[in-house]
């Protein structure tokens, strides 16, 4: 969790880790979906829900743990961005390029999409999205996305942009999906719309599942909780969220699971310092650059610097920059011991 | 080495993608305009007017430049220069503008900074294309020293992609970082050697430290090496020191840049 400008730039530091406030968005959640299932997620604001889905959807990469998605994947969302100096059709295009789309399949698609932006859009589509109400955008990405076909479904709040018509035109567009035996992942605080798409339902609080099962027997109980929840007391409020998100740490879950494979519990390459094998390629990229310069712009020619090393740079210089490089090596190491803070802590 | 690795193949698997969304970004660029994408060939072409006019007709007084013309010295460093510049400051605002777009798909933002690259080349072919007939009328004939073109324009490619992978992911986290980049270019111009040939100048040739500390920098490199290849003066292989300093610049950056990318990438949504 980054609140500062300066711990934004302390984790793009390239050696060691660095000691910013860590927040688990996300602690040991652990679900299957099979194919033709469609599974609601519930649950309260900042509960995790768009983060597991950003996961799923593989746009952010977990952090830790095993990720087996199996066929395409697109998520649905509310903020689709699209280029506002661009007409819609152009933005269509690009758009479906980018979701990697051949350009006959989309000049095919063309039309239904135009269509199923609704008649407002169609009055406009040779214009500048700038010049669109922003209903309108939403509907125009929106439609875009819908007509994708993807293998799994991911809709995050996407239903509730439109108006009633447009929702019931999303809504029948959904149910065509999951006819064809489409896997759905679907995200709304309108619990009727839950009951009405999904089967199956997780709730998620705090980062953790509270509950997965069947839709008819999670929905009335986190009705119920939602409906105590405003009910309770701000302490009480404040307890629920110091309990479930306290103590969370890898090794703990490691342990919790001890028949899992040990490589679920390890942080991946994204958020690792350098390896050492490119510790050492830079080390020697930086020598040879130092040395190079040296011999440069003392105008010996390289070969006699080759020969001759010690005469381009005295030895004084080579133990200097071998103690930079080592204390920043050592550096980096000594900081990765110390303990990761953690947010609630 | 592997996240390196990651990201440089990640640009050759949507290399078709790169080129097609350059183009869109070339309309919606110049969407408002009424002259469009010409403007992207009269703004550079009113700059070598400007130059040409300063530096070759009264500064230098129509005096030859290693046996050719100021203009037709000036040219193949020019466009080379004019096309890293605003590739350099496009780039580092690239992630920054498309960070909207691209952050609720699932799309390699690695990509991003060579899409101004694949914009900006367009420009680039055509500044050549024009230049080349300016400097045929000049007297530059075609000879074997035009064969480095492939190695220089690989140089410059390395070059900028390395440094956009830096500067668009620092832009996004420090947005400051974009107008000090402003304000090093300007600098960088000077001492790029774009318009001044420092090997003929009488105050430098007595400080020769002063002209090696400016040939280091990567921007010397290309346009020099431009220069050499469509004037003929030299030959790349020539000077392996000025190679071994231009390629180890080029993999520190690649490193450290798609490290910095990689980490970044992980927490994109965060920095947004």
């Amino acid at each position: 969790m980054m609140k500062t400008k300066s711990d934004m730039l302390k984790t793009l530091m390239p050696f060691g880790h660095t000691n910013i406030e860590k927040f688990w968005a996300l602690k040991g959640v652990s679900f299957d979906i099979y194919e033709g299932d469609s599974v609601g997620i519930v649950g309260l604001n900042g509960g995790g829900k768009s983060t597991l889905l950003n996961i799923v959807s593989q746009i952010i990469p977990p952090t830790s743990g095993q990720l087996e998605v199996n066929g395409a994947t697109n998520i649905i969302s509310v903020g689709a961005g699209l280029n506002g100096n661009l007409t819609g059709r152009e933005n269509i295009i690009m758009k479906c390029e980018m979701l990697g789309m051949s350009m006959t399949e989309i000049h095919e698609k063309m039309d239904e999409i135009i269509q199923f932006a609704g008649d407002q859009v169609i009055g406009k589509i040779d214009q500048p999205v700038k010049t669109y109400s922003s209903g309108m955008k939403s509907r125009l990405g929106f439609s875009v996305l819908v007509h994708q076909d993807p293998d799994i479904l991911i809709i995050d709040e996407a239903l509730s942009v439109g108006d009633a018509p447009f929702f019931e035109k999303g809504v029948a567009r959904m149910k065509e999906f999951k006819a064809q035996g489409k896997t759905i992942m679907f995200v709304s605080h309108s619990l009727t719309q839950v009951q009405e798409l999904c089967d199956k339902v997780i709730w998620i609080d705090h980062g953790r599942v509270v509950m997965e099962g069947p839709a008819d027997t999670v929905l009335p109980q986190f009705e119920e909780f939602q409906r105590t929840y405003n009910k309770k007391s701000k302490a009480e409020r404040a307890k629920i969220t110091r309990e479930s998100g306290k103590q969370f740490s890898l090794q703990e879950l490691r342990d919790a699971n001890p028949t899992e494979p040990s490589s679920f519990f390890e942080k991946r390459l994204y958020d690792q310092p350098f390896t050492w094998q490119t510790k050492t390629v830079l080390t020697i990229l930086v020598f040879v650059l130092a040395f190079t310069l040296a011999a440069f712009l003392k105008g010996i020619p390289l070969r006699t610097a080759v020969q001759a090393p010690l005469a381009i740079i005295s030895l004084k210089w080579w133990i200097g920059i071998a103690v930079v490089i080592a204390a920043a090596i050592i550096g980096g190491s000594l900081s990765r011991k110390r303990k990761e803070r953690h947010v609630l802590d | 080495m592997k996240e390196t690795w990651l990201v440089l193949r990640e640009q050759f698997k949507n290399f078709n993608i790169i080129n097609r969304l350059a183009k869109y970004d070339e309309k919606s660029t110049f969407q408002a305009h009424l002259l469009g994408n010409v403007w992207q060939i009269l703004d550079p072409l009113i700059n070598i007017a400007i130059y040409w006019f300063v530096f070759g007709l009264i500064l230098y007084g129509n005096k030859l430049m290693d046996g050719y013309a100021y203009i037709a010295w000036l040219l193949p460093g020019f466009i080379a220069w004019q096309f890293m510049r605003s590739e350099i400051l496009g780039a580092s605002k690239s992630m920054v503008g498309r960070a909207q777009m691209v952050s609720k798909m699932r799309f390699p933002v690695s990509t991003i900074p060579s899409m101004t690259l694949a914009n900006q080349l367009i420009n680039y072919w055509w500044m050549l294309g024009i230049s080349m007939v300016i400097m045929f009328i000049y007297g530059v004939r075609p000879s074997l020293f035009w064969l480095q073109f492939p190695y220089f324009f690989l140089c410059m490619i390395a070059f900028l992609y390395a440094m956009g992978l830096v500067t668009s992911t620092i832009t996004v986290i420090v947005r400051d970082f974009h107008t000090l980049l402003n304000s090093a270019m300007q600098l960088m111009f000077w001492i790029s050697g774009t318009v001044f040939n420092f090997g003929g100048n009488a105050v430098l040739e007595k400080h020769p430290l002063i002209i090696r500390i400016i040939e280091i920098n990567p921007f010397y490199y290309v346009i020099a090496g431009m220069r050499e290849t469509f004037l003929g003066t030299g030959w790349f292989f020539h000077d392996i020191r000025a190679m071994i300093i231009f390629w180890s610049i080029i993999g520190l950056l690649l490193i450290v840049g798609s490290h910095i990318h990689l980490k970044f990438r992980s927490r994109f949504i965060d920095y947004i």
